[in-house]
């Protein structure tokens, strides 16, 4: 499938790129979210997988927008961060990303539960 | 700065030494009002941060000579006490010319603050009779320190160390758990793309397996670490419901199998139909595969680590066996205490935080774990369980994911 990665870390948004795309997605890379909704409105991805910590933007308030915007509200979003601290489970639920990971993002796993969080989400949809 | 730590208990002193110094701060010490004001007759410093209850001199004395002093009247003071905790005793401290009041323990960033707050204020003159009530309030505490047996005062002291410690302990998990994540991912990344750059080998494939069971090693840490913070710290609360046991454990064996065989270790089950019990499902799991991962660890290679059930009145009793390595009764004291183990009880030394993880989590529900050598061969753990009601109650509601 089609997937948005929306992480301004270069050496993170490489691996995720490396794995996703050897597992047969199509990648798509934004490193802000004004990058992200060009990326969007250029090529709507079917997944959205984004880091909480972005330059220009709150991870929790991008998923917000995404989820109010009718264009892009049903695009899947997965939350990740290296802060479960600061951005709770349940605070990024609450924003209405359909998943939410604490970082490191398992290599060998990550392919297998985006496909499955996207048929589970299209299923109940 | 530059700060006169006065206090007549070294560990105090120590503890406030190393965070200030660690800050970037230059400190001094001094054990009592007296030996603080030698130091200050030579030694100009920024500010005094002083325990009241100190033998020869106290801190209201301390406060009141140095208010009298032409040379350090200005000096910034702040008082820290855990002794003289009355809004009265706070307002003694005002009266004597202390600039900000602080009761032990504190946080580091409150006290920093109380001392910035007092270098940044215009010292208030002591009003002209407060020294009399000091007096007063001087022969009192003589009176009351005579009382006391000198075995009470130790043992008070040794609370106040040991709450000063577990603060010590809350701020340096906090620093595991959340400043450790960002640079280790860092790391992790870099080391799963210069893996996926390599050929595949037998001597890579072999590499790749030592990186991820560290991986998983720190990980592991920074879990324990974080979920300490949310339940010791933080005070976080979780709700409980009827759990199944039996499945709780087939996860918890699932999740420990990896480390189980990689010191070539088994699990058995030996009960059957263990029951429904009171608890919240992922905790439970996480701190069943941390007991049976701390099972592993004391176990030798080619042994099976065997759990069973038992129940008690209205109390489900888990045991988990292992056979191998037994423990001394002093590691046995402090078995789930967090960073406490100073010998080396595991042939790794790598107990870690998931024992004391574990206990932490089962209080959570009212439940309870205990360790005991079996016989010379072997430790068992036995975990008490609240049995839940009834199997019925599963859908009421009172379950979270």
């Amino acid at each position: 499938m089609k997937i948005l990665v929306i992480e301004d870390h270069p050496t993170q948004l490489k691996l995720a790129h490396l794995v996703l795309s050897a597992a047969g997605h199509e990648v798509r890379e934004a490193a802000a979210s004004d990058q992200a909704f060009l990326a969007i409105r250029a090529d709507r991805p079917q997944l959205i997988l984004v880091d909480l910590v972005l330059p220009d933007v709150d991870g929790l308030a991008l998923i917000r927008r995404l989820k109010e915007t009718p264009e892009t509200r049903d695009i899947h979003v997965v939350a990740v961060t290296s802060h479960p601290e600061r951005y709770s489970k349940a605070a990024a639920l609450a924003a209405g990303c359909d998943a939410y990971f604490v970082k490191p993002i398992d290599t060998r796993q990550i392919s297998g539960q985006l496909t499955a969080i996207a048929n589970r989400s299209a299923a109940q949809g | 700065m530059k700060l006169l730590i006065v206090d007549d208990i070294e560990t105090n002193r120590k503890v406030l030494r190393v965070t200030f110094q660690a800050e970037g701060h230059t400190t001094l010490e001094a054990a009592d009002g007296l030996e603080a004001l030698q130091i200050l007759e030579r030694e100009p410093v920024d500010a005094v941060l002083s325990d009241i209850l100190m033998p020869r001199m106290d801190g209201y004395r301390l406060c009141h000579e140095i208010r009298s002093n032409d040379r350090l009247r200005d000096l910034p003071i702040v008082m820290y006490t855990s002794t003289y905790t009355s809004p009265a005793d706070e307002k003694l401290c005002v009266s004597v010319g202390a600039d900000r009041y602080l009761k032990k323990p504190a946080p580091f960033a409150a006290i920093l603050a109380a001392l910035e707050e007092a270098i940044a204020m215009p010292h208030a003159v002591p009003r002209p009779e407060a020294w009399h009530e000091v007096e007063v309030l001087k022969e009192y505490s003589d009176r009351l320190v005579g009382k006391l047996e000198h075995r009470n005062i130790a043992l008070a002291e040794a609370n106040e160390r040991l709450t000063i410690l577990d603060l010590a302990k809350s701020d340096f998990l906090r620093v595991i758990s959340h400043e450790l994540r960002t640079p280790l991912v860092g790391l992790f990344s870099v080391g799963d793309l210069i893996f996926s750059d390599m050929p595949a080998s037998d001597a890579n494939s072999s590499l790749q397996g030592i990186f991820r069971r560290s991986r998983q090693r720190l990980l592991a840490i920074l879990d324990d670490a974080l979920l300490l913070t949310e339940i010791d710290v933080d005070g976080r609360q979780f709700r409980c419901g009827p759990v199944g046991l039996p499945a709780a454990v087939v996860s918890a064996i699932k999740g420990a199998s990896e480390f189980a065989e990689s010191r070539q270790v088994t699990f058995a089950v030996s009960s059957a139909d263990l029951g429904v019990v009171v608890a919240e499902d992922d905790l439970l799991r996480r701190a069943l595969r941390s007991l049976l991962e701390t099972a592993v660890k004391f176990s030798s290679a080619h042994h099976t680590v065997d759990i069973a059930h038992e129940v008690v009145a209205d109390r489900t009793l888990l045991f988990i066996d292992s056979r191998g390595l037994t423990i001394s009764s002093t590691a046995a004291a402090k078995f789930f205490d967090v960073f406490s183990i100073a010998e080396t009880l595991t042939p790794g030394g790598d107990l870690g935080l998931g024992a004391a993880v574990a206990y932490r989590i089962l209080a959570l529900f009212g439940a309870a774990v205990t360790v005991a050598n079996r016989d010379s061969s072997g430790i068992r753990l036995t975990i008490s369980l609240k049995t839940a009601a009834a199997r019925a109650d599963d859908d009421n509601g009172l379950m979270q994911d």
